[in-house]
């Protein structure tokens, strides 16, 4: 009390009732805040979707922030009218001087609206992919595979294209073979057929397909074609080749290496082939 | 009923509460599964292998004296337990997925005819470390693929693929106690023929009952098709007399609010 009484001498009762009134008004607007986030905590994160969720929260908390730091120096005699002009000047100034976090911002509101992926979703832009994490107003956050962390700007998200992994429940591979140009298709197609079913992960429907790709080098190309649910296709990806590998050793399916068939030409003489035998030891 | 007519005494069930001896093990050759549990005086240990025939029909309950090494076994799990824990209920379950059966050879119901499918799915072995309590553990008894069940790529459901027999008689299955035995009643009151090429049966839905003759049975099914709706309908049905003497040995992992399954997306493929 003695404290008090000192700091009225200094600065005169006025100005302490106002010091006071701040005070309070700055105890009574956290608590504000604190409650209203903890409402739109307990009934919005489980009624919005997360990204939406994320932009309410943030916004309602910045606005609140504001609307108590106004009342706050409302009390020490600031004009909240003459404080929002300077804000407007500022905002102008700003706008020219920081076009990159507008565009981030209002891309930002289109990724909001447009919904190409929600958090949790698994997508690649440009070279990265990764979980999002998060869509903010600014950027969007990405956890890597080997765990690191991303920052994209909304801009160029809007800019590229993102392929979004997890968007529908099932997902198909396409495994690229070399077939050697003996084999009869029709039986490396069974094989094929036969290793898919034996990957209890392969969905019987949509049917495994094989797809004639062309006429290589070395090798008959074919496409085969399973069909996955979302949550299985890595397992799938990682154990259905060796699946194959081992149907085509037991069906005796060759898959060829690179070959060269080397021909002289008509014009010149054959090509000369000379046999060196290894000597005896000793000799 | 045995060749004479005459009533068969019932399978010994391999389902049920079974009592431990501190160090013991006790084996389940179930069709294709082999399942070994091992009693410590701390914990329970289970060790299976569910990569047998499909088709296997072998059932086995033993004592073994001397406990076989678990880590031979491809899939084990490690409950911890009072000492004084040994007492075991093992309980089969209907699968947690639909299965979608396509019938080898597609099955036409005529305008207005009516058939009574029987199709069997294989159960789930579930493991409670107390008596009715909830099941802490399980694993099918053959893992059947996966497969789609939808109108396009986009939109469906993941359920378990199964080509076995759609067949019209329920005499025509042999004994396989890892499988259980659905009947389902299709009516056709539509002007067209309707083929059938695959059949979703909602086994999450269903309960699982044992026979008399102690085969597995679940819940029936009746699906009907008009005109007046594209997709068809179904529900289940009420136990007749015939299965009133039924005892459940599990009920629905999801149970219904009514007895309609599903406004069908396609009951039918």
């Amino acid at each position: 009390m003695e404290a008090i009484g000192e700091m009225g001498a200094l600065f005169g009762a006025e100005q302490m009732r106002a010091l006071m009134r701040a005070v309070v008004m700055l105890g009574v607007g956290i608590l504000i805040i604190r409650v209203v986030m903890l409402l739109l905590r307990r009934f919005g994160k489980d009624n919005l979707p997360p990204q939406h969720y994320m932009l309410v929260s943030r916004v309602t908390y910045y606005a609140l922030v504001l609307l108590v730091g106004f009342s706050v120096l409302h009390q020490f005699g600031f004009k909240v009218s003459v404080l929002l002009g300077a804000a407007g000047i500022l905002t102008v100034a700003i706008g020219f001087a920081s076009q990159t976090s507008a565009s981030n911002l209002i891309s930002g509101l289109f990724l909001i609206a447009e919904r190409p992926f929600v958090v949790g979703n698994f997508i690649r832009v440009g070279e990265v992919v990764g979980e999002v994490l998060s869509v903010d107003l600014l950027s969007v956050k990405l956890r890597t595979p080997d765990n690191l962390y991303v920052r994209v700007p909304n801009e160029t998200l809007i800019k590229s294209n993102i392929v979004n992994m997890s968007h529908f429940p099932i997902r198909r591979l396409d495994l690229l073979l070399d077939i050697a140009y003996k084999e009869d298709l029709g039986r490396v197609y069974d094989a094929l057929v036969a290793a898919a079913e034996s990957n209890h992960r392969c969905l019987v429907d949509p049917a495994p397909q094989m797809i004639f790709q062309g006429f290589g080098d070395s090798s008959l190309k074919v496409q085969f074609s399973v069909w996955a649910a979302r949550e299985n296709f890595l397992e799938m990806r990682n154990t259905l080749p060796q699946q194959i590998r081992t149907r085509f050793a037991e069906d005796d399916i060759e898959i060829p290496y690179p070959r060269r068939t080397l021909t002289g030409s008509e014009t010149e003489p054959p090509l000369r082939i000379q046999l060196v035998s290894e000597k005896p030891a000793g000799s | 009923m045995s060749d004479d007519g005459t009533p068969l005494p019932p399978r010994e069930p391999w389902w049920g509460n079974f009592d431990f001896v501190e160090g013991r093990m006790r084996t389940w050759d179930v069709g294709p599964v082999r399942l070994r549990v091992f009693s410590e005086r701390h914990e329970w240990r289970f060790a299976w292998e569910c990569g047998g025939d499909p088709l296997a029909s072998g059932m086995a309950v033993s004592d073994n004296l001397a406990p076989e090494d678990p880590t031979e076994c491809a899939s084990q799990i490690r409950f911890a337990c009072d000492p004084g824990d040994r007492r075991l209920e093992v309980r089969p379950r209907l699968g947690d997925r639909p299965f979608v059966t396509k019938p080898e050879v597609p099955l036409q119901v005529p305008t207005g005819g009516q058939a009574t499918l029987f199709i069997t799915t294989p159960v789930w072995v579930g493991l409670c470390l107390q008596p009715g309590a909830a099941v802490s553990h399980e694993f099918p008894s053959y893992r059947p693929p996966d497969t789609w069940f939808g109108r396009d790529n986009v939109e469906g459901e993941l359920c378990y693929a199964s080509r076995t027999w759609a067949k019209l008689s329920a005499e025509n299955f042999g004994y396989w106690p890892h499988r259980a035995l659905t009947s389902v009643v299709i009516r056709n009151r539509s002007s067209a023929s309707l083929v059938l090429d695959r059949i979703k049966l909602p086994v999450p839905n269903l309960t699982l009952y044992v026979d008399n003759e102690g085969y597995l049975r679940t819940s029936g099914l009746m699906l009907k098709k008009d005109d007046e709706h594209d997709l068809a309908q179904a529900r289940l049905l009420e136990r007749g007399s015939a299965e009133a003497s039924w005892q459940v040995v599990s009920p629905p992992r999801v149970e219904l609010r009514n007895r309609w399954v599903d406004a069908f997306s396609g009951m039918f493929g």
